[in-house]
């Protein structure tokens, strides 16, 4: 059994054949009532009305209350008046349908006489009856009733008005529980447009004009025809139990309230949607089952009520990961839950993550703290852009450390060039001066390894595609284009072949050298002992110029490598877009100066000075690194990584923020801000289809609430399926909750129970939990323009 | 196929080193190779790897007016050299007739 607001169906437009004695051919055919009530109940309407022109059926109404029984479609008292407006001139009526609140036999008879009464008093024809809104009022002040004028179609309350006193016809739509009826679907926005136009700044409000239409049924053996002979009526639905309160709280808000059959029919497809939990035997929940609104629960109570701990355990039923039940340390395996696609009830469902928003309490605050949006990101299903964005951020790391690597690399080789044990003597001096003789050393060829190489693999490269392209399954070739690849081919063949023999005549000169430089050794070796320590000499001299040739060569490498690594910005960013509105970035800054870094490991050093300036007194022991016996490049490297640690660390976990535009940012804003916007963008993203929230209101301001959560969660509602644990009035009553789950704590055993807004009980218990609900309930009534909701 | 005839001229400080292709083309450019001091044969090795692209053998003729390779110990040893290095040469000239031996002793 459903104990949440859930939609019917609801006809108070019906007439019996009373309305021939009022108007002349108004019904067709013989009236019966237990007709009637068949095609309601063929029909699934839930609550109707006999509503014939200026009378009461009293007799149809007997029938039917006499006849009663549970869960037959609810009988209330109505009657479509012609409403005549005297001081607008004109002799035209409108039609208004009044509902009263009475369901019982002898209110049907206080009613139908009062009427009757006034007709009798006034010597009001059959026929001609009509009634003014102030006889109206006179004749029902003591009761409850709704106000349901034509506003389109025939007999519109509007006719008499036009030209007259639009105002005043605004007022009485306004002022009173009302709604209109018989407006085409396409006329609605023409309807507000002309309200708005008059309505005071505090009613306007769109949507707040309830419409509604009914059967206006004038023939019960083909109901649910509209008039007389019509189309088949197309019904509207009203949330809550079939009750006079329900239809009232319909008027106060239809836009989450009314609607059309055809949009219920949409909205109770309900998916996999989670149906109910059962608790039994449980030691501190009380034995209950919780059947769940597809739409919002709100979950209320005081303090340890138990409130969290149903959130809790409804996440641990779906399999959350979130869900932190554990440190409640009870055991629920009796707890048992299904969807609505189940038949029976099971310890768990497991949805797929991206089906599920799951927000614990103050988990939105933590998000900005931890720097982590990743679970924004992932219910939004982004995870695969979220991976890429961590890959680029690894690239980067590994690009730092390469530059780094490469830096102290090149340092050592100076390091070592400069501080390599070469021995020149002063007896090497004047052997090279001596007038003893050498032969001189053989220089080499040009090197053309590489050259060659490149070479092989063009004309490689070129071969094989060739072949291939030849072969290629999505082209063909005319026999000129054949020639041509068939020329080409051979082009390619003959430069291979001189290619091949400029390789063997390179190798031959290469051979040709070798072999000299042996004749010279050989000869060099067999000179006198003058000679022979001139060669020596000459020997460690090239070794000092290839020695100072290696000097100049690192330092012109290690200059270029100094200038790249002091400009080098090791940060970058990647940007995630969630919606139009909002993007993630995740982020390393380039805060910190690597050379900074790098010098904080040197003593000596001044900041002023540059890297490749520093690097060479380094390696010339003119510097030192701080704490190490030696500059070799190991030290300076390790040193380096102790001292750019936290830079590198922070690729593996860049900063993660909300952009909102150009300027605005969640690291610009405040954390209730940025609570408040992730809160909205989590809402607005993804495809979940159930979301839970626990308590979102302790890190939101009131305005967001206000101005925007609860429009959010009012058009949600009717596409995902909402638990929202709140002790904010403003959500459950503005929100419009379908299920409202109060959870009581007595000496330790927790009660949940099922409430709706639309009860009167109810909505007292929902005060007396609720801080400030009976406010709520008063800010909405006067809102909505209704003098009271709580009566 | 001809020979390039290479003419060695020992003087008392110079050997000049002539190459005559024989075939009617101008003879290249003389080399000049100094005997004072050390000994410096990269001119001449840079001229040589040139010659090989030629794939002509070479033919050694010496001018020793003054029998200086006989009675300088250093130019002997020098023109000694000289000899290594041209027989170093025609070893990585393979004429035709030594291919096809080669060629059989496979």
């Amino acid at each position: 059994m459903k104990k949440y607001s859930d939609w019917f169906k609801v006809d108070l437009h019906i007439h019996t054949d009373f309305s021939k004695k009022t108007k002349t051919n108004d019904y067709q055919g013989n009236f019966d009532i237990q007709v009637l009530k068949q095609k309601l109940i063929d029909n699934d309407v839930k609550l109707f009305s006999l509503t014939d022109h200026n009378i009461i059926n009293v007799d149809a109404y007997k029938d039917y209350y006499d006849n009663y029984n549970e869960g037959d479609p609810k009988l209330l008292i109505g009657c479509e008046f012609d409403i005549e407006v005297p001081e607008s001139g004109k002799s035209i009526t409108y039609h208004s349908v009044i509902i009263f609140e009475n369901d019982d036999f002898e209110s049907v008879q206080t009613i139908s006489q009062k009427i009757e009464e006034l007709y009798a008093k006034k010597n009001i024809a059959m026929l001609d009856r009509t009634i003014i809104i102030d006889d109206l009022y006179d004749l029902f002040n003591d009761l409850n009733f709704f106000f349901i004028p034509h506003a389109g179609n025939t007999k519109s309350i509007l006719d008499p008005y036009k030209n007259y006193d639009m105002k005043l016809c605004q007022q009485m739509v306004l002022l009173m529980p009302s709604a209109f009826e018989k407006v085409k679907e396409s006329a609605r926005q023409i309807y507000n447009e002309g309200f708005d136009r008059i309505k005071t700044l505090d009613f306007k409000e769109k949507y707040d004009i309830p419409y509604i239409n009914f059967s206006d049924n004038h023939n019960c053996n083909s109901y649910p025809c509209t008039n007389k002979d019509g189309d088949n009526h197309q019904f509207y639905c009203i949330k809550g139990k079939p009750s006079f309160e329900s239809i009232r709280f319909a008027f106060i808000d239809p836009q989450s309230r009314i609607k059309k059959f055809s949009e219920v029919e949409v909205l109770q497809r309900f998916d996999n949607f989670l149906h109910s939990i059962e608790f039994i035997d449980s030691p501190i929940i009380k034995n209950t089952t919780l059947t769940f609104s597809p739409n919002l629960n709100a979950i209320i109570g005081g303090r340890s009520s138990g409130k969290s701990l149903l959130f809790n355990i409804l996440g641990k039923k779906i399999n959350n990961r979130k869900s932190q039940i554990e440190k409640y340390g009870i055991n629920i395996s009796n707890a048992n839950v299904k969807s609505f696609l189940d038949n029976d009830y099971k310890n768990m469902i497991s949805y797929n993550t991206h089906d599920i928003i799951y927000i614990n309490q103050g988990d939105i605050v933590n998000y900005f703290e931890n720097k982590s949006l990743r679970d924004l990101i992932n219910e939004s299903g982004e995870i695969e852009n979220y991976r890429a964005a961590l890959e680029f951020f690894k690239t980067k790391k590994q690009n730092l450390t390469n530059i780094i690597d490469d830096l102290t690399s090149i340092y050592g080789k100076l390091y070592d060039a400069l501080n390599s044990n070469f021995t020149f003597h002063d007896k090497d001096i004047i052997s090279i001066l001596d007038s003893s003789y050498i032969f001189k050393t053989i220089l080499n060829i040009e090197n053309r390894n590489d050259s060659f190489r490149s070479s092989d693999d063009i004309i490689n490269m070129l071969l094989d595609n060739t072949a291939k392209f030849e072969v290629n399954e999505n082209w063909t070739f005319t026999s000129d284009e054949q020639n041509i690849i068939t020329a080409f081919r051979e082009l390619v063949e003959s430069k291979k072949g001189c290619f091949a023999n400029l390789k063997s005549e390179y190798s031959k000169k290469e051979n040709f050298i070798e072999e000299v430089k042996n004749v010279i050794i050989s000869k060099n070796a067999n000179l006198d002992l003058k000679g022979r320590e001139k060669e020596a000499s000459n020997q460690r001299l090239a070794v000092l110029k290839n020695n100072i040739k290696d000097v100049f060569d690192i330092a012109l490498q290690i200059r270029d490598h100094c200038r790249h690594f002091e400009n080098y910005v090791y940060g970058g960013f990647q940007e995630i877009a969630i919606n139009e509105e909002v993007t993630v970035v995740l982020e390393v800054e380039s805060t910190e100066s690597l050379k900074g870094k790098l010098f904080d490991g040197i003593s000596g050093v001044n900041s002023g000075m540059n890297l490749y300036e520093a690097l060479i007194k380094l390696a010339l022991g003119e510097l030192k690194i701080k704490n190490l016996n030696e500059n070799s490049a190991e030290n300076l490297a390790k040193k380096t990584y102790t001292n750019i640690k936290g830079i590198v660390e922070s690729f593996d976990k860049p900063t993660e923020y909300l952009k909102y535009s150009e300027e605005s940012t969640s690291k610009n804003n405040s954390p209730g801000y940025n609570s408040e916007k992730y809160l909205e963008t989590i809402l607005r993203s993804g495809n979940s289809k159930i979301i839970f929230i626990d308590q979102p209101e302790d890190n939101l301001g009131n305005k967001f609430i206000t101005d925007k959560l609860i429009n959010l969660i009012r058009d949600l509602k009717f596409k995902k399926q909402i638990f929202l644990v709140t002790h904010n009035p403003s959500i459950v009553v503005y929100g419009d909750a379908e299920n409202v789950i109060m959870c009581t704590n007595n000496e330790n055993i927790i009660e949940y129970e099922q409430f709706v807004l639309e009860e009167k009980d109810h909505q007292k218990e929902i005060c007396n939990i609720l801080d400030g609900g009976q406010y709520i309930f008063e800010q909405r009534a006067r809102k909505y323009n209704i003098k009271k909701i709580i009566q | 196929m001809n020979n390039i005839i290479v003419t060695n001229t020992i003087e008392q400080d110079k050997i000049t080193i002539n190459f005559d292709p024989q075939d009617g083309t101008l003879s290249f450019p003389s080399v000049n190779l100094t005997t004072t001091g050390d000994i410096d044969l990269n001119p001449l090795i840079l001229k040589l790897t040139d010659l090989l692209e030629l794939d002509n053998k070479l033919e050694i003729q010496y001018n020793d007016t003054h029998s200086l390779a006989d009675t300088d110990s250093k130019i002997k040893l020098v023109k000694e050299t000289l000899d290594d290095i041209y027989k170093s040469f025609n070893q990585n000239i393979l004429t035709e007739d030594e291919i096809v031996k080669e060629d059989e002793d496979f």
